[in-house]
């Protein structure tokens, strides 16, 4: 593996701490909507920055870093909460990283909403396999649209983000 | 430099109709496949493993409790006029029990804590037709 550099280093810590700070903050946070899997994936508004700020390398190494911090902070560590959240966060990093190389590319907003559905679909693809039953695909539609309004919003907090961090050349 | 002007891209539709378009499919397989009126029979597994079958009956005035064991301790299910729930769960979040009553074929309540998964199947006059697909 290259050696990092000191920027990229500072870069990563910086990253992942807000990304962890996010994860536990929404673990905190009651669910409002009794229905598993809901929620507004704070964590993944830092996913999302970076891969347009940032390398894949890099962004991969922030996701996996605060999977691994927040599970040990929130107690959950190695448990059946920590898997889910493990392959939601893969599978929407995956997705929306693919997304940036189509030919077209969608906008901020497009790659958080696509992103989101892709983190409930790996939640419920792991949870299936976990429960061992295929059935549990009947809260797919639920989770599909919910994605909808969850990653509009990570999405618009997103591009605001971005228009005010990218002119401090952080790159 | 990132610099994003537009708020929204082209391909952004794309990803909104493919999303809505996947969920009322998903939603509405499964609810036009099911009856309400058959008797259903509910099948109770902890880890794959089937646990327990009971026949759910429309005239069954009377609550029936049962207790399961799951893997974070007991589940308390009750039955009642063709309807079955999760009346008492150990886990934290309460989604099975939140779930409440369900009655038709193809209906799932599930607590992943507990590795439980009651699921709703043809009734006892089932003629052999599956008719719930996934």
């Amino acid at each position: 593996m290259k050696s990092k550099t000191t920027r990229q280093i500072a870069i990563i810590g910086l990253f992942t701490a807000m990304a962890v700070a996010l994860h536990i903050a929404e673990a905190l946070l009651p669910n409002p909507v009794a229905v598993p899997g809901v929620k507004l994936g704070l964590a993944n508004l830092i996913t999302l920055i970076m891969l347009f700020m940032y390398p894949f390398s890099w962004t991969l190494e922030v996701v996996l870093l605060r999977v691994v911090i927040g599970g040990l902070l929130t107690g959950l560590f190695f448990s059946w909460a920590f898997l889910l959240s493990l392959a939601g966060a893969l599978t929407a990093l995956v997705v929306m990283a693919a997304l940036r190389k189509l030919p077209r590319p969608p906008s901020v907003i497009g790659v958080s909403v696509a992103g989101a559905a892709a983190h409930n679909i790996g939640q419920l693809a792991v949870a299936s396999l976990m429960v061992q039953q295929q059935v549990l695909l009947f809260y797919l539609p639920i989770l599909l649209v919910s994605a909808i309004p969850t990653g509009l919003l990570i999405g618009v907090a997103a591009k605001f983000l971005l228009d005010r961090i990218s002119p401090l050349g952080l790159q | 430099m990132v610099k994003i002007k537009k708020w929204f891209h082209r391909t952004d539709v794309w990803i909104f109709a493919v999303l809505l378009f996947a969920a009322l499919l998903l939603w509405l397989v499964p609810h036009l496949a099911t009856e309400s009126t058959k008797q259903a029979t509910a099948e109770i597994y902890v880890d794959k493993e089937l646990v327990e079958t009971i026949v759910l009956d429309l005239e069954q005035n009377q609550a029936q409790q049962y207790t399961v064991k799951g893997a974070i301790g007991d589940v308390t299910i009750e039955t009642k006029d063709g309807q079955i729930r999760i009346k008492e769960a150990p886990c934290n979040d309460q989604i099975c029990v939140h779930t409440s009553w369900i009655k038709n074929q193809g209906q799932v309540i599930v607590c992943i804590p507990s590795h439980l998964l009651i699921q709703l199947k043809n009734g006892a006059d089932d003629d052999g037709t599956d008719t719930t697909v996934y």
